[in-house]
């Protein structure tokens, strides 16, 4: 089956879904039974089902379906929950603290997953054309090996041509650039200008330098490129590893508010 | 960092079966082709007894029992000591005898215990070698009774049988080919064989020249003949005939049966301008664009590219493989026009091939005069065109880009049958597949996420379990094997850490890794050398979820895929 049409499916089956219990909650209250209980519930059973995905990771040998099939049920459920939170709350705020963090988190959680499944296909595509795929934990000792080679680069420059124009270049324009992570922001929001910018300083410093000097530039030209391709992977990379971190926390937190709030309703469920 | 100091493994520290008694191995070198052989050949550290008791083990099968079935992969040829065996061509006795070779996969309570059981550190193993353990010898020994029905077996349409009786060899093709065995072989009456793994006959074939002329006199005979009966083009042609074929027919080997030392050289030059031009024109020729065909090319094992000279390169139009014809079409143009046909494009061996070259005029005389033949029709239809590849995505109605056909070709990726591919514009990095892996083996995954690149796909550095696997060609103790399903697996017990497999394995998906002890102690020997043990993907064989890595992947992005197969590789890329 294709992406398209699995798409298709899964939409087709939530929007189904949705409708369904929106129409199983009216039926609900027009029998005179508080709605809130039942989609309550159903949250909570989704939430649960939700956080499957984790332990599917977690658990990776036990052999109960493909981790990719447990992330399509929950990015969908993630949408179902959402709408079911929402016939809920009957499309209004809360007002009590503890279900206003409740539907802050909530939305959060939900926004927040949309946008990572965003940032995932997005990023994933920015990185997959690159020269080389470079891996993330090894980002820091290969910028390192980088600095060195840049370093060895520039001293040699110096003796061979008996001019220190491009040590100085280097040292106030460059160093920085090469001594750590650059750029981040550039990168994420897919950015050129930085590194264009490198580039073209180092052009018209062309003229400035010793003839012996001038195959070294390209050559750190070169350098400057792959530091620059460096800080795309680690800027990209860290935000799709790190976006993942974040997600389960918040999931956590919501986990903990949510038992809170099913405490205080049947604890106060006479005042109801 | 503590050590613990052990005695470093080695070759024949456990026999392949029981240990031999006296009385056994005087009955083997009394046996027809070892009573000939002279222990003067042989050195002092691989003498003919040691080589007897250690890599050969004594089997015995009752009537009816199965002892190899056709398709299975094989890593020992046999010898009939007594009794006799029937040898069914063409027919696989799988469906019948209960497979019991694959390995059971274990539960979901089992799975459960062992996430929890898992060791701390990576790579610990409780003892580092088979030595004075009876662990690894009950491994090899355990192979169920297969019983099967010989009369059922000889009904299989198109399937053809000889006996084998007492001297008689069999097993070695698939062995010497490192190829599917086509045949079955089935005891007929109480049978003892001599089953002799690769590690022997590849000493016994080095140091005894009478009994190498005799394996590959047999390879080539016996195989020729097998191989002709399966091709469909000769399904209707009588058995009488095909003999006949088989005698006039041309046996052909070209390329290198080690050609992984060739291929690894080559690749260090891989950033040189005209790598590419230099590696295909380094690979031996069977058929050069321009020439007249004197005959019908088939392979029989290998692969070989179909390239194609355009200005100063080469395009590389696809491969065969195994059982794929060459030139069929020009030799049949010749005879329906009478005028000669020259070759569109060029044939050479990638690796080791072996090819069959059938003359034009006996296809003339008992394939083409036949108008209404329709197995004619149809190979004439898949013949070359381009290449045989074009015509199976034209009929599943997919395409794939013709580049990463020449990309997989070019690295001969087509050698692989689980290759690990991962779609990059998917994979978003979060190593889920590694972390799995590494939980299904000892704290240390069995794979690379890194490796050469196609647009957006990269073939990561994990074993491909080869249709030839070169790795396995040094190995001296059999620890690398293949499973009869077409797993290569590393028997860690009998490894003794020579490495010989990782620097053979031409694409790099073996590891050498240091062992340690449950305390997180290394295992050095007196020397203080660590003990390496070589490591590498094996499927995750035995678990429920396998392979891990596939099951892992949240994002769809990673698949085990066979290159060859054309159509699900352009099913896999246009998803």
């Amino acid at each position: 089956m294709t992406f398209a049409k699995r798409r298709l499916r899964n939409t087709m089956v939530t929007i189904g879904l949705v409708i369904l219990s929106y129409q199983w909650l009216e039926i609900v209250a027009l029998s005179l039974n508080i709605q809130q209980y039942y989609s309550g519930w159903l949250l909570v059973v989704l939430i649960l089902l939700m956080l499957g995905l984790n332990l599917k990771k977690r658990f990776s040998q036990l052999g109960v379906g493909r981790t990719a099939g447990w992330a399509q049920f929950h990015y969908y459920s993630g949408i179902l929950l959402f709408a079911v939170f929402l016939k809920h709350i009957e499309f209004a705020l809360p007002d009590g603290l503890v279900e206003q963090v409740l539907a802050g988190l909530l939305a959060l959680l939900t926004f927040g997953g949309l946008a990572g499944l965003l940032i995932n296909r997005i990023f994933a595509r920015r990185l997959a054309y690159s020269d080389e795929e470079i891996l993330f934990e090894r980002i820091p000792l290969y910028r390192e090996q980088l600095q060195e080679r840049v370093e060895a680069l520039i001293l040699e420059a110096t003796e061979q041509s008996k001019s220190s124009t491009l040590a100085d270049y280097y040292l106030l324009h460059l160093a920085d650039f090469f001594a750590r992570p650059g750029n981040t922001w550039s990168h994420l929001i897919g950015r050129s200008i930085p590194v264009q910018q490198i580039r073209q300083n180092l052009e018209q410093q062309m003229r400035y330098l010793a003839r012996e000097e001038a195959a070294y530039a390209l050559q750190l030209a070169r350098l400057v490129e792959q530091k620059n391709n460096l800080d795309k992977h680690r800027a990209l990379q860290g935000a799709m590893k790190y976006w993942g971190l974040a997600h389960l926390p918040v999931a956590l937190v919501l986990s903990v508010f949510v038992i809170i709030h099913i405490v205080l309703v049947y604890a106060f469920r006479g005042a109801a | 960092m503590p050590s613990a100091i052990v005695k470093r493994p080695r070759r024949w520290d456990q026999p392949f079966g029981e240990s031999m008694s006296r009385e056994e191995l005087g009955r083997v070198l009394s046996a027809p082709h070892f009573a000939q052989m002279d222990e003067d050949n042989f050195p002092a550290h691989t003498s003919l007894a040691g080589l007897i008791q250690n890599d050969c083990r004594l089997r015995q099968f009752s009537a009816n029992e199965l002892i190899v079935s056709a398709g299975e992969y094989l890593n020992s040829a046999f010898l009939v000591l007594s009794g006799q065996v029937l040898l069914v061509r063409g027919a696989s006795a799988d469906q019948q005898a209960d497979n019991s070779i694959t390995a059971p996969a274990y539960g979901f309570w089992q799975a459960l215990a062992k996430e929890f059981n898992r060791s701390t550190y990576p790579e610990t193993r409780e003892i580092i070698s088979a030595r004075g353990t009876r662990q690894n010898r009950q491994e090899t020994n355990r192979v169920k009774s297969r019983q099967v029905d010989i009369e059922s077996l000889l009904e299989v349409k198109g399937s053809d049988a000889i006996e084998l009786h007492t001297g008689d060899l069999f097993g070695e093709a698939a062995v010497l080919g490192r190829n599917e065995l086509l045949s079955s072989v089935v005891a007929i009456n109480t049978v003892e064989v001599l089953e002799i793994r690769w590690q022997g006959l590849r000493e016994f074939r080095k140091y005894e020249p009478a009994f190498k002329a005799f394996v590959d006199d047999l390879y080539r005979q016996r195989g020729l003949y097998e191989h002709l009966l399966t091709l469909p083009l000769l399904r209707h042609i009588d058995r009488t005939k095909i003999k006949q074929l088989a005698e006039i027919a041309l046996f052909e080997v070209h390329g290198n049966f080690a050609w992984q030392k060739n291929f690894n050289s080559l690749n260090r030059r891989i950033d040189e301008d005209n790598y590419y031009n230099e590696l295909i024109e380094s690979e031996p020729r069977i058929a050069g664009e321009g020439d007249y065909p004197d005959g019908v090319l088939l392979l029989r094992n290998g692969f070989a590219r179909i390239s194609r000279k355009i200005n100063h390169g080469h395009y590389t139009l696809g491969h065969l493989g195994a059982g794929g014809v060459f030139g069929l079409r020009e030799v049949y143009s010749a005879w329906q026009q009478g005028k000669s046909q020259a070759l569109p494009c060029s044939l050479s061996a990638l690796g080791y091939t072996d090819v069959i070259r059938i003359p034009s005029q006996w296809l003339e005389q008992h394939v083409f005069s036949d108008s209404e033949n329709r197995l004619l029709q149809q190979a004439l239809q898949t013949a070359l065109d381009d290449s045989q590849q074009g015509g199976q995505l034209q009929d599943a109605g997919v395409s794939v880009d013709r580049k990463l056909i020449e990309f997989t070709v070019e690295n001969r990726y087509i050698n692989g049958s689980k290759t690990m591919m991962i779609d990059l514009e998917r994979c978003t990095r979060c190593d889920d597949c590694v972390t799995a892996c590494a939980n299904a083996h000892d704290n240390n995954p069995r794979f690379l996420r890194h490796g050469p690149k196609f647009g957006q796909y990269m073939v990561a550095n994990a074993c491909m379990h080869c249709e030839d696997p070169v790795c396995m060609i040094g190995c001296p103790t059999g620890a690398i094997h293949r499973s009869a399903n077409g797993i290569v697996q590393i028997n860690d017990q009998t490894c003794v850490g020579c490495s010989s497999c990782a620097n053979n394995c031409p694409y790099e998906n073996i590891r050498m890794v240091p062992v340690r002890d449950q305390q997180n102690q290394l295992y050095v020997d007196d020397k203080a050398q660590p003990i390496l043990k070589a490591t590498k993907c094996d499927l995750c064989i035995g678990s429920s979820a396998q392979p891990a890595c596939e099951r892992a992947c949240p994002q769809d992005a990673l698949t085990r895929i066979d290159l060859k197969d054309l159509v699900s590789l352009a099913e896999w890329v246009g998803r």
